[in-house]
């Protein structure tokens, strides 16, 4: 995007609040005609009230400068706060945008997104926008419209004398243009610098055990503190350079009165081009009054650069383009009984990368559990990321329902699966809130149910605001176990047709697990539910086991029939639980321990089913 | 310090307060010298500034008005002299007052961030990341424009206004008095304007930071919340609630702002009307030179000028005190464990660890530990075991001493913890975590942050002991690959890979693995696994984990709950015990309830 094109588009933004926008563009031209005639009025003083003595002039002109000032003061409000105000108005409007568009970005494009970057982008780089509308535009007019008025009235009033008060400001715009130059990089220089050091504090901030338990609490001083000094420099030189320029740019303008007196002087006394003693004194204050404007010249042009690349930071965002859409005539389920199919799916995360999933080819039928296991990288996590349609898959097709899911609408598919991550991530509010989060209209005892399903009940009770606790960090911080619970009691509440979790129970105990998986079994009934685990304990009752190694399916079965092929799924077995099995069963066989009983109390989990029926109206 | 972490976000704090001038003046007295300069040379642009306009005056008057071109001469030289006098001065305030201030600043950064590296651990759990770097970045740039741009420029505004006044007052009395006229009705508007603009500026400050943490959250849970299909209701909350909010604010303070300074230009307006009739036909009756009323016109300018700086620094210096008032907030929260004066450096240690009668009890109270007894042998492996919240992860933050222990005595190879140097003790730790904790930087680096001298074969080595050697050569740039925020280039596993190296690398006396493997899958901890044999022999080593089959070779298992040791011994002997580890072995402890 050319900076024309960009300003083009900054501009379009106005449109909504024409009516501000002209008033306060009015009010500039009166203000800026104001200012040009009052050194007019003060030179008739002199010329016409002093010199020739007619003392009724002087209040008429004391009078008018009093009505001039008042009709100044109306002006300067009107185009400040209407200016002020259509800015605002324009970042609430671009603001609103950029975060529309954050939500409907995809997943691929959240991959590759910094956070920091995107909250920067949407608080200082909108702000800068909003200083562009509020005050380089309107100074921008101003200063232009004091020169043009200003250089045509002393032109007008003596050519020569006119010229030679402008002369200095060749030189000054020159300077103004090389202060803005030069210093627009150097600012550039500065916020990365300050972005570094943020990146060590939050670096250091998250990684704080690991600084510790190393020891390198010196060596990060250092860094930091060696970036710490290099930014002294950059700073002291970016603030020498205006130190220069503004005093320069006073001295100029001093020159600037010099020539008018002298010359004013000189032309007065010679008799040449009609210049009086008034005129002088009028050019005198001519002269102070640009001064002022171009002054601010270079702080205009640099707020104009720095608008211009923050405007397009902005556009390059809310021009990104989102990979999931809905298709014009996309069908939407009423509800979904989690009927999931996998038809030789393979998937890649951006072209030129290599596939994560090859020919990925299986089946759920509602009330079944598919358990995917596999090592690190296997493509765990890209397959389930599929079936909600976080990403499309490159080729083949995931049905639900037997509908292709890009043939669904995205809203309806998603309201109706629950996914538990691996790294459950509670907003900071209340923990009635957070299960609320994917039904805001959830009833108190839906919320309760779902709670007392997931196992979560029992310790939000113990904390003293129960449900009212806020969690997070400005809240109680939970453990990894209770906010996996709280994000399962916040999948469940949906009453979803398909549930999945991904890995989310490892970190919790075994016993706290079982719990939570015997809930789920009851829940999923005639749903369907989909786990990724590493222990293998929370997998072993599925209907279908997939094995997966490097983005393929290599076995598939039940636990037994798996145990039998003795492969992959075999091997994982003798490593993790082969020996807690054999020693149980020996255990038991010695009389030493009773058969265990499965004990789980049922209750919760019916009770929320009524609650979801009643509150349904089913 | 109060416990509530939140208070310096919270407080509405005075405009003015002289804790937080005190202590910055703190920081600002090494440079005083230059302080000094930058006010000396002030005093030479207050000069220039106040003799400019008797100097046109006088040159138009006694030189244009009688056509003597000497005269006029005469004052546009020493027009041209004082007016290059003050652009020195000027120069020379902003470079030393720059050169001043940012010393100071950039001895408060480096401050804060040594502060961050000695505050407890439990501190960054409380205090978001975010705010930590709104302190040490933001608020201290804050700081930084006060000082660098508004101190001496106020300083320098007040004097040009006294001047001005006092050379009113000497060119012309009954003059004056309009002026001052003026000045008074500025003053009674700009003590009225104040109060409303505080309150709007802090509605503003409110409404801002509750925008800034609104996106925060949203951004962050953006994958949440097109999971739950939430994005139209944020969107409204968002466009109805947060940023509307921030709108009005935001449109308030300009309303407030707008009705100021043009009332400054209304006043300035009705002065100068008034000096033209009123000298003008002093002037027609002889009782007063031209040489005045165009000395008080210009003046009457120059006079609005410092006003309305003034009156916009009104909104800096409040903000400054919030900022300073966080700042030093943060610089003076408590450090929990801190060096003894007389800590002694720990020798290379054998890793003999003992416990004895030690409790710990987190600051609010709440008890953790309780009569921990535990001798460990240098070299022995140990296992602790138990449920969640039992107490293992806070056995291992006490060995590390990342917490002090509340009674009793914690001892290795004899030493008391709280005796020694925290720096020496830790130097001999090697640790993984559960969340593998990468830096920006390469791989390579990464891996070398366990020991800073090690060579590129080193690294090289540790990378392939642990098994990691295969998947580094395969990224991008192998060992050169950089490592990038959030690190959707590398797995939680690979990362995890890469911190065992780094572990290895550091060459550690005690090891502490604390749900090292939870996030690696098993093929990958069984390498792990041979490799941490051949590591852990000779060392003490401390694990923790969940599953079970992992930990059955350790020299001793600790069974916790509810914060004691309640079962150890090996996994033979807890076996035949037939208690607690028995039945969370067998997962029958889920069942029987």
């Amino acid at each position: 995007m050319s900076s024309f094109e960009i300003w083009k588009r900054m501009m379009r933004y106005t449109s909504p609040y024409k009516l501000w926008g002209g008033i306060a563009l009015l009010a500039v031209v009166g203000s800026t005609a104001l200012q040009v005639v009052i050194p007019r009025i003060l030179g008739d003083v002199i010329d016409i009230g002093i010199a020739r003595g007619e003392s009724s002039y002087m209040l008429s002109a004391g009078l008018l400068v009093v009505g001039l000032g008042v009709l100044r003061g109306i002006t300067g409000f009107l185009f400040r706060y209407y200016g002020e105000r259509l800015s605002h108005h324009i970042a609430y409007d671009v603001r609103n945008e950029v975060y529309d568009k954050v939500q409907d970005l995809s997943f691929k494009y959240h991959d590759n997104a910094k956070v920091g970057t995107l909250i920067t982008l949407s608080i200082s780089d909108v702000n800068e926008m909003q200083r562009f509308y509020a005050f380089a535009l309107i100074d921008g007019v101003v200063t232009f419209l004091l020169f043009i008025g200003i250089s045509i009235i002393m032109l007008v009033s003596s050519p020569i004398l006119g010229l030679l008060a402008l002369v200095p400001m060749l030189p000054l715009a020159y300077f103004s243009r090389n202060f803005a130059m030069t210093v627009g990089p150097r600012w550039k220089e500065i916020m990365e610098r300050m972005q570094k050091l943020g990146n060590h504090i939050q670096e250091n901030a998250i990684g704080a055990e690991v600084v510790r338990a190393f020891a390198r609490e010196d060596f990060e001083i250092k860094k930091f503190s060696d970036d710490n000094a290099i930014l002294y420099d950059e700073q002291v030189a970016l603030v020498k350079k205006w130190g220069t320029y503004i005093p320069l740019s006073t001295f100029i303008i001093a020159l600037s009165t010099c020539l008018v007196l002298f010359f004013g002087g000189l032309m007065e006394q010679r008799g040449i081009g009609g210049v009086t003693v008034g005129m002088v004194v009028a050019f005198n204050v001519y002269v102070l009054v640009l001064s002022q404007p171009i002054r601010f010249l270079g702080f205009v042009i640099l707020l104009i650069t720095q608008a211009i690349s923050s405007a397009e930071r902005v556009f390059e965002i809310l021009d990104a383009p989102i990979d999931i859409e809905n298709k014009p005539d996309a069908i939407t389920l009423e509800k979904i009984d989690g009927h999931v199919r996998f038809e030789h799916v393979n998937f890649r995360y951006d072209d030129g990368t290599p596939d994560v999933l090859h020919d990925i080819d299986f089946e759920a039928k509602p009330g079944q559990i598919v358990a995917l296991l596999g090592p690190t990288g296997a493509g765990k996590s890209s397959l389930v990321n599929l079936i909600p349609r976080f990403y499309d898959v490159t080729s083949g097709r995931v049905t639900v329902d037997g509908v292709d899911v890009r043939d669904l609408d995205v809203s309806s598919l998603r309201d109706r699966i629950g996914i538990v991550l691996q790294k459950s991530l509670l907003f900071s509010a209340t923990i009635r809130e957070n299960i609320a989060y994917g039904n805001t209209e959830a009833s108190e005892e839906a919320i309760i149910a779902a709670a007392k399903a997931a196992n979560a009940h029992d310790f939000v009770m113990e904390f003293p605001e129960g449900y009212d606790t806020i969690v997070g960090e400005r809240g109680v911080t939970l453990s990894g176990g209770q906010r996996q619970r709280v994000a399962i009691a916040r999948a469940i509440l949906i009453d979803p047709g398909i549930m999945i979790l991904d890995d989310s129970t490892s970190s919790v105990d075994t016993k706290t697990e079982f719990q939570i998986r015997q809930a789920l079994d009851n829940l999923m009934k005639d749903r369907t539910t989909i786990i990724i685990a590493q222990r293998l304990n929370s997998v072993q009752n599925a209907d279908l086991i997939l094995v997966l190694k490097d983005g393929r399916i290599v076995e598939r079965g039940k636990h037994d029939e798996l145990l039998a092929a003795n492969g992959h799924y075999a091997e994982i077995y003798r490593l993790q639980l082969a020996d807690q099995d054999r020693v149980r069963e020996e255990l038991i066989r010695a009389g030493q321990m009773s058969k265990p009983r499965q004990k789980y109390d049922k209750r919760a989990t019916e009770e929320f089913r009524s609650v979801m029926r009643e509150t349904s109206g089913d | 310090m109060s416990d509530d972490y939140f208070e310096d976000d919270d407080q509405q704090y005075s405009s003015f307060d002289w804790d937080v001038s005190k202590r910055f003046w703190g920081y600002l007295r090494p440079e005083r010298k230059k302080i000094y300069g930058a006010l000396f040379a002030s005093l030479f642009s207050v000069v220039s500034s106040v003799l400019g306009p008797p100097i046109i005056g006088y040159a138009v008057d006694e030189g244009i008005q009688n056509r003597d071109l000497t005269i006029v001469g005469v004052g546009v030289a020493a027009y041209l002299v004082t007016q290059l006098i003050g652009a020195i001065g000027f120069r020379y305030q902003i470079f030393w007052m720059a050169e001043a201030g940012q010393r100071a600043i950039q001895k408060l950064r480096d401050d804060l961030f040594e502060h961050i590296q000695v505050l407890s651990i439990s501190f960054f759990t409380k205090y978001e990341t975010g705010r930590l770097i709104a302190r040490v970045i933001s608020d201290v740039d804050t700081l930084r424009q006060a000082i660098t741009f508004a101190v001496v420029g106020s300083f320098r505004d007040f004097l040009i206004l006294v001047g001005i006044v006092i050379s009113m007052m000497i060119i012309n009395l009954p003059l004056t008095a309009v002026a001052f006229g003026a000045l008074v009705a500025l003053i009674v508007v700009a003590n009225y304007w104040r109060i409303y603009a505080r309150a709007s500026y802090l509605r503003v400050v409110e409404t801002n930071a509750k925008v800034n943490a609104e996106l925060s959250e949203s951004f962050n849970g953006v994958r949440v919340t097109k999971a739950y299909d939430r994005e139209a209701y944020n969107y409204n909350r968002f466009t109805s609630h947060f940023n509307m909010n921030h709108r009005q604010s935001n449109v308030r303070a300009s309303l407030i702002a707008s009705l100021f300074f043009p009332s400054i230009e209304l006043i300035g307006g009705v002065a100068t009307g008034l000096l033209i009739y009123v000298g003008g036909t002093l002037v027609l009756n002889e009782q007063l030179s031209v040489f005045t009323l165009l000395t008080f016109v210009l003046y009457i300018d120059q006079f609005f000028a410092p006003i309305r700086q003034l009156a916009q620094r009104y909104n800096m210096l409040q903000s400054v005190m919030a900022a300073g008032h966080k700042i030093f907030w943060l610089l003076d929260a408590p450090v929990e464990v801190r060096d003894e004066t007389d800590a002694v450096r720990l020798p290379t240690i054998s890793g003999h660890v003992k416990f004895e009668n030690v409790r710990f009890a987190y600051d609010d109270g709440e008890e953790v530990l309780r009569d921990i007894n535990l001798d460990i042998p240098a070299g022995t492996s140990v296992a602790f075991v138990g449920h969640t919240g039992a107490g293992k992860t806070t056995m291992i933050k006490l060995i590390q001493r990342l917490y002090d222990i509340t009674e009793g005595k914690l001892t290795i190879d004899g030493y008391d913890l709280h005796k020694i140097s925290q720096n020496s003790l830790r130097g001999q730790f090697g640790v993984v975590l559960q969340e593998p904790h990468l830096f920006s930087g390469t791989v390579m680096e990464n891996i070398r942050y366990g020991r800073l001298d090690a060579t590129d074969d080193e690294v090289i080595k540790a990378a392939t002991d642990v098994g990691a050697h295969d998947f580094i050569l395969r990224l991008e740039n192998g060992y050169e690959t950089e490592v990038r925020e959030g690190g959707s280039l590398l797995s939680a596993g690979q990362k995890q890979l890469i911190s065992f190296a780094r572990a290895l690398l550091a060459d550690p006396r005690l090891l502490i693995l604390d749900e090292a493997t939870s996030n690696i899958d098993t093929q990958t901890e069984k390498i792990i696994q041979d490799a941490l044999e051949i590591l852990l022999k000779g060392r003490t080593s401390f694990v923790i984990a969940h599953r079970l089959s992992t930990i059955t070779s350790s020299n001793l298992i600790v069974v916790m709950d509810h914060g004691r040791i309640v079962e150890k011994g090996t996994h033979e002997e807890l076996l035949a015990l037939g208690g607690m580890y028995t039945s969370m072995y067998t997962m029958t402890d889920a069942f029987v309830d």
